[in-house]
């Protein structure tokens, strides 16, 4: 810790502090929506390389000789604002940067593209334009940016109907999914066809495959951090659409005009409305909706509140048979301050809650199973922006986890709760961006997290058989254990030119909860755990290099990234393991070490009538672990040796783009038998090692049509069709063995598959 | 249920699901030991069966074993018995043993040079309250359940497992319960059903004579059957072999239970 210190030191010692510099700070916004833009680049005329780049809250601080000034504010999308200040004292500027498609209705967009991908030190970052993914095709027509990470370059998908996302060959509990920094627990909707992102109430997403800064942490392989949009200040406007399966509505506006704004959307499938008119179905339901809401308000030119919220709920029953529901809450009280011109603070108060009830009341069985898992976490976050080279952040986050795994009640059964797991994530961290020379520039920082389990509760001593051996009783808050894991960050990137770098990282991530399945497939009932004196944190180490070049000025650009990832205290399932409602959990479980690695090739072409990408992933995944396979390596479920998506889209005319996405990926590692045996008077299945098989490969081409209706001052509509898996390939979803119906003799292998042809149809208006 | 429903959802959300045989190459496998053997309270000759494995594709066959020596003893009442190999290879049969409630008993099997050996102790029984159908509604579809119940004695930790036949076929569902959920309380099991059977061919109607073997089982055989029951279900986190509680490295289990026999007709 001391060296770390020092280093600190060191840092603020080698600022130059020039008595006749001012510094020029304040937000970028949106022109037309008063929306702050994040990622906004500001460039300074006179000095090449002096530029600074909006923070998530669209603030940005410049700091500059005394005198008279020209900036560039540049931003994807938008037309370049040039500003001219003279400066004779600090000054705090709004500025305010128009969108171009408000500005050029030209057939085609001739966005400026900058070449942040080149200069920016961070690695595995990945950053997509809602834009961009309003026109790609997907299932049922619903726009789904959980889906539409999966297209880039070492994120996986868990197949038709999975929710689970697999980044740089992490599980699929290892992606931390922040929404308005509130962790969301489970962000499937009706068994995993669609994600908890309601894509109309987003304003950014971030996707970093596990090499994110110190002010991310908690798990191994990725942190998907979705912004929420806050609304426009300016004016009221409405915004919706009516498809296939569900409508949206959002409602913006300004509060005090310029002063604070809200959003509000809202989403709800319908399936079951259309079952309910036949009499047969009445009491069945089969939904979800989501909420979003989210306003702010600036108290004084210093401090901006906001407030928000998500509320999300499946619900799937057979009348008063058989129910279950599912659902997050999360909310998000926001205090952001400026204590001056060069230090930002925010300071977050976030809640999360993950639920779900299922009801049974057939055939002699009436019971409710209630489980849950709730986060109060309160975070603090400074940026300091030491020169326009050198920003430094630090801060803390305290996170309190209370974890209900079960509880049964009912007629049927005796009332029984599985001890309810209390415990207290702490964290401290400081990080720094540093353009150190004109072609390098640096990330580096340190997050040190520590990990208390908490009482009350009986906790288990094991013996090497995994029999409990001792049980010890921990009194309420009373500490059982504490882990301490330092996590250190670092990014580099070696500028070689102005469309080519190379760029080197390494990242430690520990991760204390982990999801426990009783099923292949991504259920509602996973159930989180969490870390205790048996089931240790979760550490990975992960190494990578990069080189990335644009082409064509910005047109188009690409990147190889190789990566090789070394991962401790990694779960798996004892054979025969019963995990469903078992107390003594960690007495199912078996631990040992995993390894990733891969390559990752990316193209992608930005402007024009024609725009999309092409990514590759050639990667392997494997765990080793005492007492599966012989203790030999074996591969992770999620291991797909090739993964490929073609995304492109082309805008034919003013009124119309067409779209479409192919992939291709190696099918999972699986289990599947090797031979059969006589018992019970029935043939059963004879297993000789864990996901030794693979599940043909998955392909799918899907195409869309977005066709501009209306386009007025005050409304807009639009017209989204789309066909998924428009070639009708049957996807393993998966393979089932049996006795041949027809021949009492053999035995067969049955394959599911879920998805073929789905049309879609969505009508999308907006009054402003 | 939990799964009748998910799959419920599935075909209404999925107009395009699918189902179809196909072609895998499953490697082929140096045959195991597999040894099966039951002690039952019936007052009937009980038997042990031993077997090999075969490939995955092979014809439906059952490969006894022949040449073996097994023993079954009731360690409480001390009786010793070498069972006798039967006409059909591979089959094993008592000639001493009489099963008997609370009784231990252990199996010491030797073959081809190798010795397995396991205990199992036979649970007090547990008596059906009924067996009886019913109908039910789900989604405008009558469909038809044959159940049993009971009554789960309060005082005792139990586990049952129950094997059901239709027409004497045996049906292709585990159903086991132990009572950590239900202790002292009425349990109900669905037997079978005229619809949402993972496998069609089990699915029952009227005039079908439905017959079970109610058992009351011990502990290691519960968890047997339950890992059973996941390595039969493609969908289950860990598809391994079921958990033996013989040693010597075979498949299988050695059981000694009570027996219950019930049957109706379906009308």
């Amino acid at each position: 810790m001391n060296k770390f210190t020092i280093s600190i030191l060191l840092l603020f010692l080698s600022v130059n502090i020039i008595a006749q510099n001012y510094t020029l700070s304040g937000t970028v916004k949106d022109a037309e929506s008063g929306e702050t833009l994040i990622g906004v680049g500001i460039k300074v005329l006179s000095a090449e390389q002096t530029g600074v780049v909006t923070n998530e809250y669209g603030f940005y601080s410049i700091t500059l000789p005394q005198g008279k000034h020209t900036l560039f504010v540049e931003s994807m999308g938008y037309t370049t604002d040039t500003i001219r200040v003279n400066l004779t004292q600090n000054i705090q500027k709004e500025i305010s940067i128009k969108s171009q498609s408000k500005v050029l209705n030209e057939v085609v967009v001739s966005s400026k593209k900058t070449n942040e991908n080149i200069t920016s030190a961070q690695t595995g970052l990945q950053k997509l334009d809602m834009k961009e993914i309003n026109l790609l095709p997907v299932l049922f027509g619903e726009k789904d940016i959980l889906k539409s990470i999966q297209l880039l370059p070492g994120i996986k998908s868990g197949g038709d109907g999975g929710g689970a996302v697999y980044v740089r060959g992490g599980a699929g509990d290892q992606n931390l999914l922040l929404l308005d920094e509130a962790p969301v627990y489970n962000a499937s909707h009706l068994l995993g066809f669609f994600s908890t992102f309601n894509s109309d109430a987003l304003k950014d997403v971030s996707v970093y495959k596990g090499t994110e800064p110190a002010q991310y942490g908690g798990r191994l392989s990725s942190v998907m951090d979705v912004r929420m949009k806050e609304g426009n200040k300016q004016h009221y406007q409405a915004e919706g659409s009516i498809g296939l399966i569900s409508s949206k509505l959002s409602v913006e506006g300004p509060i005090v005009k310029d002063k604070g704004s809200f959003f509000i959307s809202g989403r709800r499938t319908y399936a079951d409305m259309f079952l309910l008119a036949s009499p047969k179905y009445k009491g069945t339901s089969l939904y979800f909706y989501d909420l979003n809401m989210k306003a702010n308000y600036k108290i004084t030119n210093k401090d901006v509140v906001f407030l928000s919220g998500y509320f999300g709920k499946d619900n799937m029953a057979l009348k008063d048979l058989f129910g279950i529901n599912w659902g997050n809450a999360t909310g998000t009280l926001r205090w952001n301050h400026l204590f001056n011109s060069k230090l930002f603070s925010n300071t977050s108060f976030i809640v999360s809650n993950y639920d779900y009830n299922i009801d049974v009341n057939f055939g002699g069985s009436d019971f409710t199973v209630k489980s849950n898992i709730n986060d109060i976490n309160l975070k603090q976050d400074f940026q300091y922006y030491l020169s326009n080279s050198n920003t430094l952040k630090f801060g803390f986050s305290s996170i309190y986890h209370t974890i209900m795994p079960g509880k049964v009640t009912g007629t049927s059964v005796t009332d029984k709760t599985l001890q309810n797991q209390y415990s207290w994530e702490n964290a401290i961290f400081v990080s720094d961006e540093w353009k150190v020379y004109k072609w390098l520039n640096l990330n580096a920082g340190l997050r040190y997290s520590a990990f208390s389990v908490l009482g009350a509760g009986d906790f288990y001593t094991l013996d090497d058989n995994k029999n409990v051996i001792d049980t010890t009783h921990y009194g309420s808050r009373k500490i059982v254990k504490t882990y301490y894991n330092p996590e250190p960050r670092f990014n580099a990137s070696f500028i070689l030119n102005d469309a080519s770098s190379f760029k080197i990282a390494y990242a430690r991530n520990a991760q204390y909860l982990h999801l426990i399945s009783n099923s292949s497939t991504s259920s509602p009932t996973d159930k989180w755990t969490s870390t205790d004196n048996n089931i240790k944190p979760e550490t990975a180490d992960q190494y990578s290099v990069g080189y990335f070049k644009n082409f064509n000025k910005d047109m188009f650009e690409s990147s190889i990234e190789i990566y090789y990832k070394d991962m401790k205290n990694q779960i798996d399932y004892k054979d025969g393991a019963d995990v469903l409602f078992n107390q003594q959990l960690a007495t199912q479980l078996l631990y040992g070490i995993g390894r990733a690695y891969g390559m990752e090739f990316y193209l992608k072409k930005n402007v024009g009538r024609f725009t999309g990408w092409i990514s590759y992933t050639l990667s392997r995944t494997e765990k080793k672990i005492d007492g599966i396979n012989n203790g030999d390596w074996y591969a992770a479920k999620q291991d797909k040796t090739h993964d490929i998506s073609i995304v492109a889209s082309y805008k034919m005319s003013k009124k119309v783009t067409v779209s479409a996405n192919w992939v291709y990926s190696t099918g999972s590692a699986v289990t599947f038998p090797s031979g059969k045996y006589l018992v019970n008077d029935q043939w059963v299945w004879l297993y000789t090692s864990r996901n030794g098989y693979r599940m043909p490969a998955y392909h799918r081409l899907d195409i869309g049509v977005n066709i501009k209706l209306k386009e007025r001052r005050h409304y807009s509509s639009e017209l989204a069709v789309g066909l998924y898996n428009a070639y009708g390939r049957e996807n393993a979803y998966v393979i089932d063995f049996r006795e041949d119906p027809d021949d009492a003799t053999k035995t067969q292998a049955v394959q599911t598959a879920l998805f073929r042809f789905v049309p879609s149809i969505s009508w999308n208006f907006k009054f402003k | 249920m939990n799964k009748i429903l998910i799959f419920a959802i599935i075909s209404l959300v999925t107009l395009s699901s699918c189902e179809k045989v196909i072609d895998l190459d499953l490697n082929s496998v140096s045959p195991k030991l597999v040894i099966e053997g039951t002690i039952t309270n019936t007052g009937m000759p009980d038997t042990v069966k031993l077997s090999k494995t075969i490939n995955f594709q092979a014809t439906n066959e059952f490969v006894g074993v022949a040449n073996a020596l097994v023993i079954v003893t009731d360690n409480t009442a001390g009786i010793i018995d070498t069972l006798r190999a039967d006409a059909k290879p591979g089959y094993y049969i008592t000639s001493k043993i009489i099963g008997t409630q609370e009784h231990q008993y252990s199996l010491r099997v030797v073959s081809e040079g190798k010795e397995y050996t396991a205990q199992s102790t036979m649970p007090q029984q547990v008596m059906l309250d009924s067996m009886y159908q019913e109908t039910e509604t789900i989604l405008g579809k009558n469909i038809i359940y044959a159940r049993c119940r009971y009554t789960d004695p309060a005082n005792q930790t139990n586990q049952y497992h129950v094997k059901a036949y239709k027409n004497n076929k045996p049906l292709d569902d585990i159903i086991i319960s132990k009572d950590t959920y239900n202790n002292g309380l009425n349990k109900t099991f669905d037997l079978a059903t005229s619809d949402g059977n993972s496998n069609k061919e089990d699915n029952i109607a009227v005039g079908d004579t439905i017959k079970i073997n109610f058992m009351c089982i011990d502990k290691k055989v519960y968890d047997y059957f339950n890992s059973l029951a996941q390595t039969l279900d493609a969908n289950s986190a860990v598809l391994a072999n079921p958990l033996t509680n013989i040693s010597g490295g075979c498949l299988g289990y050695f059981s000694a239970h009570t027996v219950e026999t019930k049957k109706i007709v379906i009308q």
